[in-house]
């Protein structure tokens, strides 16, 4: 649910993901990056790694 | 309390965030201090420059306003008119829901999920199911949950989001909320999830060709005296037949769906009736959009046609919709718990 189509075929996307589905290289390469980024090896724990999220969508008031 | 690393990490994910160009070698001095190394402080920055760019494609594109917007609307809504809603809609709604119980496996169920609870309608009477041990009351309306007498378990969520464990509970109970919901695909995703596989759902709503002669009478009338309209909370199409409704509990991963429709007149003192709706929801509100001289002649029309209207007609005449379906026992992969910081879920 978001206020842009989405391109066909796109519904097994999160709405997140189906948002930037009109150019269809961006959902893949989202996903590449927050592998890379957010869930990869790394010395950070999940915990951590939650609270730098947590920290800068409060910062940002982002609701998602 | 957090401790130092934790503030280290907030303090430059802060930063970071609001005045990036005032970042100085200084900064990165601090984390090594803290304890940090290179790489991870590599790290940092890169879930922090990540979630920025989240944030901004998610605010930017609208992603999840209208679902967010709508269960906000009917959390406050409930809220604030809570008791009236439940002295208006108990009466009728718990005797319709108990409807569901005789096609539902309550006598062998452990843990039960009242999803959509109100102020808790339901509570005592799955507390007679002698096998169940416990009863969950889970609603986005915390004046709702705040009505459920002591002793009940109570959880304020969304339930497009739920924030409970994969495959949880033996049963989930979804009485009248549907039509609530902005997204009931999501929702029934969510409810299969939190299942045990093999555990049971059991969903009533209104059916097609709801009529109600308070409803009619009440909404014309505002209309004709000039009051605003209001954003409805409500959707009932998208599940008012047993085909519509068995097709989305399929489409959710439900198997063994059985769904069907029932008759339902409510006879009330409608005068009475017209009053106690009048004092909720969307219809207060757009009563509360007229001045007083015109919201007095708008009620007293009201209750003129009302007395004309009599007793000859119900003051709701519908059918419910009710169907129950079964979780997968076998699903693949599936996701432990929603997990609100993947944007891939």
């Amino acid at each position: 649910m978001t206020w842009v189509a989405h391109a066909p075929g796109s519904d097994h996307l999160s709405p997140f993901m189906a948002s930037q589905s009109l150019n269809p290289a961006a959902p893949p390469a989202h996903s590449a990056l927050y592998e890379a980024i957010v869930v990869g090896d790394s010395p950070l724990s999940r915990t951590e790694r939650e609270l730098l999220a947590v920290a800068v969508s409060a910062v940002n008031t982002a609701h998602y | 309390m957090m401790g130092p690393r934790s503030q280290a990490l907030c303090g430059y994910a802060r930063k970071v965030t609001l005045s990036p160009s005032r970042i100085g070698e200084q900064d990165i001095e601090e984390l090594r201090d803290a304890g940090f190394s290179d790489r991870e402080i590599v790290d940092a920055n890169g879930i922090i420059a990540y979630y920025n760019y989240a944030n901004r494609v998610a605010s930017g594109l609208g992603v999840g306003v209208a679902k967010k917007n709508r269960v906000g609307n009917v959390a406050t809504r409930y809220s604030i008119d809570a008791g009236r809603y439940r002295d208006l809609w108990g009466p009728l709604l718990r005797p319709l829901s108990l409807r569901l119980f005789d096609s539902l496996p309550l006598a062998q169920a452990g843990r039960v999920l009242d999803l959509g609870s109100g102020a808790g309608l339901l509570l005592d009477d799955l507390g007679r199911a002698t096998s169940i041990t416990s009863t969950v009351a889970v609603d986005c309306s915390v004046g709702m949950l705040e009505l459920i007498p002591r002793g009940h378990q109570r959880a304020a969520m969304d339930a497009h989001r739920l924030g409970i464990s994969s495959q949880s509970f033996d049963v989930a109970v979804l009485a009248f909320m549907l039509i609530h919901s902005a997204d009931p695909p999501a929702c029934l995703r969510e409810v299969c999830r939190v299942l045990r596989p093999g555990g049971s759902v059991g969903v009533v709503t209104w059916g097609r060709d709801l009529i109600s002669t308070v409803d009619e009478i009440v909404g014309a009338e505002l209309d004709v005296h000039g009051a605003h309209r209001v954003t409805a909370l409500s959707t009932y199409d998208v599940h008012d037949t047993p085909d519509k409704l068995a097709e989305l509990l399929g489409a959710a991963g439900f198997t063994a769906v059985r769904s069907w429709a029932e008759g339902c007149d409510y006879w009330s003192d409608l005068p009475g009736f017209a009053d106690a709706r009048m004092s909720v929801g969307q219809f207060r509100l757009r009563l509360e959009t007229l001045t007083g001289e015109a919201r007095s002649l708008c009620i007293d029309t009201i209750h003129r046609r009302l007395a004309e209207a009599g007793v000859r007609r119900p003051a709701i005449c519908s059918d419910i919709v009710l169907a129950v379906g079964t979780s997968p026992v076998s699903r693949g992969l599936h996701r432990q718990g929603s997990d609100c910081l993947d944007p891939r879920a």
